[in-house]
């Protein structure tokens, strides 16, 4: 049933910020209407539209279900607190970008978790929908709440709040999913209990938390070819500036170089490419279809992409003419990439991004980061002749075996960078660091390592703050209060629901938002559940939350990779070795 | 060496919803809405090419247009009568192209606005109101909160109201010039004594906008 959104546009988008948000309509956007006979999917992303909006795994979920004629996609994203108010003192409930549908009456609402700190914008969400929170306090009624995403590699903390959630590449189990839906819709209507455990039985990848007898492993789904979609694909142009305001081409998926601290390169093992071919083809048509004027290829790291010299020397020759610039975000700090870079940007240099991740070598070889402080200075010092003007450098604090040297080492190689820009740039230049602060992440070498206090971060911030200074120099380090929260929930339990439903009660809101994050919610949340947050940290030996969660990294390799770590041994890319390191993503 | 230009105005509307997407957006669509057709536009030189567009005076967010315009320059003749519906098809529900003409370099300018705000009220309430402002010497309002004041009385051309189907219909013309624009919201809002709120609820539609010589 539609909601009255004349009634909204009369009487509530004037009064909230950026309205545009909140009216759909754009170029792309389905022009379905709503009907009971289809399966209807509302894509629910706990972020503000403008960040939803560039996100890629969206978008392509968003093409492949709409292209069946059977199922239904639309669109919602977390109103911001002003509009939450607003609904809320209308009592208006919240409601899709498409047919402005009340999010109740889909027969399925689909959460994208992307980071760890979004679940009080899931249950805003909810609330604001009437969607009762806890998968057993839905009855068949209500819509199959699910969950996919990266985030979900680890969903202890937050399953009770999901029916079933998608563990991997959505792209095929989604559409099995709702063909599943499709089929089984009377046995949903009758006996939710019996339809779910039914799921988990019929479609791979389908982990359903709420199962009497505990999950058996629940594999996730990988993709093993990655291609360009048909040619009916369609880019839905947000209304208002998004993060990402150009067609974003997907190039590689995952990434080998083995980073022991890095989430995203475990869990999206073996590494697929998609053919450049298909990618060409792809971006001149999103490019033709959509008027932006800039294409970026995304990956975890694209230097890696086989070929990628000739790719974007294709892709420039093809766009040139046309003053479309071609983007390439995530490189190594080499010399080989500064030249990809410089090729696909003859003007407008803004800036480049090194991640040296550690101040040193010595720490480098623990997290497997296969650099030298000797290439990354030259890297540095041949971005700033080839024109560029500012270096973005990442750095991380609060690694495993890190000493008080380490983190100083991060202010020396600062310096020496900034040297070498000095050098080798007249003129204007400046370098920008971000520090962040580790966190031991599930499905890593490092899920068993200790999380820094918060206290010991904020003094290794000090450290390097107080160790380097130039006017060109600015350091801006993570919140470590966050990247606390963040810790507990990358590797708590299903206790946590209780604490996240008491924040949320308590007005935690957007708390991947530093302006609104408020650590002392969350802190008074544990304290009144009674859970200490410090206990939540992980042994080898220990049995780990996610242990029944399989993302094709054996716990074996993980094993052999801490112990290599603690030795200061390297692992090679077993895509430039040719030699298999027996992770077991493959098998 | 003198080549040839080929300048162009597209004259379009903004209602509905799309009412709140704002000017600078607007300019997003429309940039990607012509490139998207295929219409070669017109770069400027130097480091950092633009291309060469500029748009009418901005519409308050939550204004409706119906006669809005934006110029633009190509670097080939252009056949605009088709160009119309390729243009519509890159654009979103509520933005649509009515017309493009060719226009000279030195255009007019534009001088003031003409409004439609659709009141809610007592008409006899409104006519007043009307009356005591239009026979003011002058009226000195602030324009925002920590904004300059102006004489708001200069600013207003012409005030009237019809009725129209049981709605009040006001009709107002207001400057451009420096110094003389006041936000039609803000104008109501001191008129006819509302809330800020109540003010923003209306709804206002732009119905032309007035060009001319400028007097100096």
């Amino acid at each position: 049933m539609p909601t009255c959104f004349d009634l909204i546009e009369r009487s509530i988008l004037p009064h909230v910020k950026k309205p545009a948000r909140y009216i759909g309509g754009e170029i792309n956007a389905s022009k379905k209407g709503f009907s009971p006979d289809r399966v209807n999917i509302c894509l629910a992303f706990p972020d503000i539209y403008e960040i939803g909006m560039s996100h890629l795994g969206l978008k392509i979920l968003y093409n492949i279900i709409n292209d069946k004629d059977c199922f239904s996609v639309e669109r919602v994203f977390c109103p911001w607190t002003d509009m939450e108010k607003e609904l809320r003192d209308n009592s208006i409930p919240l409601f899709s970008l498409e047919n402005k549908v009340r999010l109740k009456d889909f027969d399925v609402i689909g959460f994208s978790l992307q980071y760890e700190l979004c679940m009080s914008n899931v249950l805003t969400m909810l609330d604001l929908a009437g969607i009762p929170f806890k998968s057993e306090d839905r009855d068949s009624e209500f819509p199959l709440v699910i969950a996919g995403g990266s985030s979900v590699c680890q969903p202890e903390p937050f399953v009770k709040f999901f029916d079933v959630i998608v563990l991997g590449d959505g792209e095929h189990v989604i559409l099995e999913f709702l063909e599943w839906v499709k089929r089984e819709r009377k046995l949903l209507k009758e006996d939710k209990v019996k339809a779910l455990e039914k799921l988990a039985s019929e479609i791979e990848s389908a982990y359903v938390p709420s199962l009497a007898k505990p999950p058996r492993q629940v594999r996730r789904r990988k993709l093993r070819v990655l291609e360009s979609y048909s040619c009916d694909e369609k880019l839905i142009v947000p209304h208002i500036q998004s993060v990402h305001n150009r067609v974003v081409i997907e190039i590689m998926r995952g990434c080998s170089r083995g980073c022991r601290f890095c989430q995203p390169g475990m869990i999206s093992r073996p590494v697929v490419e998609k053919p450049a071919k298909g990618i060409i083809a792809e971006a001149v048509r999103k490019i033709e279809d959509t008027g932006f004027e800039e294409v970026s290829l995304l990956s975890l790291s694209a230097g890696d992409y086989s070929g990628i010299k000739e790719l974007l020397g294709d892709l420039v020759s093809v766009f040139d003419k046309k003053s479309i610039s071609v983007g390439l975000p995530s490189l190594r700090a080499d010399t080989f990439c500064i030249d990809l870079a410089s090729f696909v940007r003859k003007v407008r240099k803004t800036g480049i991004t090194f991640a040296p991740e550690a101040g040193n070598e010595r720490l480098r070889k623990i997290i497997n980061k296969d650099l030298t402080d000797r290439e990354i200075i030259e890297a540095a010092g041949y971005a700033f002749s080839k024109g560029w003007n500012l270096i973005k450098l990442y750095f991380m604090v609060g690694l495993p075996r890190e000493t008080d040297e380490d983190v100083l080492s991060i202010g020396s190689l600062i310096e020496k960078i900034i040297k070498v820009a000095k050098q080798n740039k007249k003129g204007r230049m400046s370098v920008n660091v971000t520090i962040s602060n580790f966190v031991p992440k599930a499905h890593t070498p490092f899920q068993w390592e200790n999380m820094n206090s918060i206290d010991e971060l904020r003094r290794k911030h000090r450290l390097i703050r107080n160790s380097v200074r130039c006017k060109n120099l600015k350091i801006s380090c993570h919140d470590p209060e966050m990247s606390y929260l963040e810790s507990v929930f990358a590797r708590g339990g299903r206790s946590l629901a209780d604490v996240i439903l008491k924040a949320w009660e308590k007005g935690a809101r957007f708390d991947q938002w530093n302006d609104i994050f408020d650590f002392g919610i969350w802190k008074s949340s544990f304290d009144e559940t009674g859970i200490d947050m410090s206990s939540l940290s992980c042994k080898p030996g220990d049995k780990l939350p996610w242990s029944h969660i399989d993302y094709g990294v054996k716990q074996g390799f993980l094993i052999t990779e801490r112990q290599k770590a603690l030795k200061g041994e390297m692992t090679p890319d077993c895509r430039i070795s040719k030699e298999c390191t027996g992770c077991g993503a493959c098998d | 060496m003198e080549t040839q230009e080929y300048r162009y105005r597209i004259i379009y509307e903004k209602k509905g919803a799309v009412r709140f997407v704002s000017h600078l957006d607007l300019g997003r669509i429309f940039m990607r809405a012509l490139r998207a057709s295929g219409i070669n536009l017109k770069f400027s030189q130097g480091y950092n090419p633009h291309p060469r567009v500029s748009f009418c005076p901005p519409l308050p967010l939550g204004f409706e247009g119906i006669c809005e315009y934006m110029d633009f320059e190509t670097v080939e003749e252009l056949d605009y009568v088709p160009a119309v519906a390729s243009v519509n098809n890159h654009l979103p529900a509520g933005i649509r192209v009515n017309q493009i003409e060719k226009v000279e370099r030195k255009a007019q300018q534009p001088l003031s606005s003409r409004y439609v705000v659709k009141m809610v009220g007592e008409g006899k309430f409104i006519r007043n109101s009307i009356e005591i402002f239009l026979k003011m010497d002058d009226c000195r309002l602030r324009v925002k909160p920590g904004g300059k004041v102006v004489d708001v009385r200069k600013s207003v051309k012409s005030l009237s109201f019809i009725k129209e189907n049981g709605e009040i219909l006001l009709d107002m013309e207001i400057s451009l010039s420096q110094g003389e624009y006041i936000n039609p919201r803000r104008l109501v809002e001191h008129i006819f004594n509302k809330s800020e709120r109540d003010v923003l609820n209306l709804v206002i539609s732009r119905q032309e906008i007035i060009y001319g010589e400028k007097n100096v």
